[in-house]
């Protein structure tokens, strides 16, 4: 195998065919029903990339980026990481991935273990890992405290002696410890208020500069999403609509429920006259989807082919997705 | 902290007023004369005036209130009327047996029960689950003497491992914890609260971040979710003791085991006023003390309370 050159273009993280089905009690007997969380759903992430994935809640996002951890499997489809499928790894390989792909979730209160002191929590998967002695380890584990500008002496110090915006650099600190090469942002700035929140969001530029790392970047709002990722993918109903470059999909949206999105962003400067959304609330039932393209009955261009043929994902101009029988044109 | 254990220690003085007040009364409330029950129905009413006088219950209830009052103020207890000693002395030396046993059943039963909870947790909703369920169930829904009466049956009529009456000198006093024992931890009460606390435990998002890091299963149960989910068992364990020392009341009367419960069941027979007065005192204070210490074992055992505690 030769070295690309072009290291942007390598291929990180390859899922295809994903789906992943849960079932719930009714609550009357043991009957159960089932619905699908992630559905068909296919995606490539290129290193050094920040690959952001949006959606609104209940749409499959964490649940995608649970299983591209190896925390849950999915129930068929592969994912490839550098070529090697997660799906069926054994314990001791599953180990062996912990150090390449780590993550940093939304709670930074619930996250963290309340009895762990900061050295504990940081120490954990560095002595899981074999790392030591314990000198190296500490060394390490104050070299990324240091990074996230955490002091040193908060080490004897408990999670719950710190301030949100402090939590959250320690979660990510932690997810640093096994200098992993992906990271799995799952709305990791969601829980923080808007000045933390923009703390946080340099703190995982710089850190991506300066580590080389790959991010997967999840999170239900999409003007931070916008702002961090290189690439976008919107997420409806466990399945992707649309795909795109970030500059792309801003000045050429396709599908209707992006436009949405789009439109729901808050627009800082009061001048910009505000479109009106033109979806209604409310997500379909999960457990019963509509039949055809799941977005149909929110949809305002919906046609008779929307509600009984689902729609592909296809490539309609280079890097640009869509699941829509409509995408031909841009949508006004 | 310590201002805390001794707020605690001098709040429990009411308590322990309010608890020798309501004792003084509700025994004067039984029907029978104390003199009448010892003395026998053969007694002539001569002796009966010699022995009220003599144990000072002619006088009237005030007069028996103001002298029980400065008894509780000195600490002094009386002396017992069936047996003619100091009660602080019969008490002394059945406390230690007392003490042993709800300790020592309390630490056995806990273990296992907080065992089988985590088992029950870990394998949630399959048949170990169900099972565990189940016999948790039984055993908190049976009334202690029952099921003490059927360990004994078992243990010691059926197999013969143990005596079926304790306080007698020739038995090893091993032997007399064993019965008493087995009912404890037959009474499963703790694998409920430890089997939701761990549930509970296990939905927390850093469960999830402990999987991510890589942790092993045994180690996120036992080290990330036990841990985590011992607050409310260590409640419960202290509430236990606590109850455990009520409780051997029933305990100590089913396996004739001597102790600070059968002393007072004995006493309530023969109408022995400061002899019930001073047990249902010393039971009292043990359970008090039980919760105090319960309170600090957890502020201890909880980050978040024993560092704000510190500062």
């Amino acid at each position: 195998m030769t070295q690309s050159t072009n290291t942007a273009d390598q291929l990180l993280l390859k899922a295809e065919y994903l789906n992943k089905k849960f079932s719930i009690s009714t609550g009357r007997g043991f009957k159960k029903l089932s619905y699908y969380a992630v559905r068909d759903l296919s995606l490539e992430i290129k290193k050094g990339e920040i690959f952001g994935l949006v959606g609104e809640s209940g749409c499959g996002k964490s649940t995608l980026g649970s299983m591209l951890l190896g925390l849950q499997k999915p129930d068929s489809g592969s994912i490839l990481f550098e070529g090697k499928d997660l799906t069926n790894l054994s314990s001791s390989k599953l180990k062996e991935l912990r150090k390449d792909i780590q993550t940093v979730f939304q709670d930074p209160y619930d996250s963290l273990d309340p009895r762990f002191t900061i050295r504990q929590i940081m120490e954990e998967p560095l002595i899981i890992q074999g790392i030591g002695p314990a000198e190296k380890r500490t060394e390490i584990i104050l070299s990324l405290l240091d990074r996230v500008d955490i002091p040193s002496d908060f080490l004897s110090r408990y999670p719950h002696q710190l301030s949100g915006g402090q939590r959250q650099r320690l979660c990510i600190a932690r997810a640093l410890t096994l200098s992993p090469r992906f990271l799995i942002l799952d709305e990791a700035v969601s829980a923080l208020d808007v000045s933390v929140q923009a703390q946080v969001i340099n703190l995982l530029l710089d850190l991506k500069e300066q580590l080389e790392l790959t991010y997967l970047f999840i999170s239900h709002d999409l003007s931070i999403v916008k702002f961090m990722s290189d690439r976008i993918a919107v997420m409806y109903f466990g399945r992707i609509v649309e795909l795109a470059d970030k500059h792309e999909l801003s000045r050429n949206i396709r599908h209707p429920y992006t436009k949405a999105l789009f439109l729901a962003m808050p627009e800082p400067d009061p001048d910009i006259p505000v479109e009106v959304n033109h979806i209604e609330a409310g997500v379909p039932s999960l457990i019963n989807p509509p039949g055809g393209c799941a977005f149909h009955p929110r949809c305002p261009y919906a046609t008779d082919r929307c509600r009984k043929e689902a729609p592909e994902l296809r490539e309609i101009s280079e890097g640009h997705l869509v699941a829509c029988h409509l995408a031909c044109e841009p949508i006004s | 902290m310590i201002s805390y254990i001794l707020k605690r220690i001098i709040s429990a003085v009411p308590t322990l007023l309010g608890v020798f007040l309501a004792v003084f009364f509700a025994v004067r409330m039984i029907p029978g004369d104390p003199a009448e029950v010892m003395l026998g129905a053969n007694a002539t009413q001569e002796q009966i005036d010699i022995y009220r006088e003599s144990h000072g219950l002619n006088r009237s209830v005030g007069e028996q209130l103001v002298i029980a009052l400065k008894g509780f103020a000195t600490g002094d207890l009386g002396t017992s009327v069936s047996y003619s000693r100091p009660v602080s002395e019969m008490i002394g030396t059945a406390l230690p047996s007392t003490i042993e046993l709800a300790l020592v059943g309390v630490v056995i039963s806990s273990v296992i029960a907080v065992g089988l909870g985590v088992l029950a947790a870990a394998k949630r909703g399959r048949w170990p689950d169900i099972l565990i369920n189940i016999l948790s169930t039984v055993g908190m829904s049976l009334p202690t003497f029952y099921i003490g009466l059927w360990v004994l049956t078992i243990f010691a009529s059926k197999l013969g491992i143990i005596p079926v009456i304790s306080n007698r000198p020739d038995i090893p006093h091993y032997k007399t914890l064993i019965g008493p024992v087995i009912t404890m931890v037959l009474g499963l009460t703790l694998v409920r609260t430890t089997r939701s606390s761990m549930l509970e435990i296990m939905e927390e998002d850093f469960i999830r971040t402990a999987k991510a890091k890589g942790v092993s299963r045994k180690s996120i149960l036992f080290r990330h979710a036990l841990g985590n989910a011992l607050i409310p068992i260590i409640t419960m364990i202290g509430y236990n003791l606590a109850s455990a020392m009520a409780g051997a009341i029933v305990l100590e009367t089913v396996f004739v085991r001597n102790g600070i419960g059968k002393l007072l069941i004995d006493a309530i027979t023969v109408r022995d006023y400061p002899m019930i007065q001073g047990t249902a005192l010393v039971i009292a204070a043990l359970m008090i003390a039980a919760n105090i210490l319960t309170d600090i074992i957890v502020a201890l055992t909880d980050p978040r309370i024993r560092v704000t505690g510190e500062s």
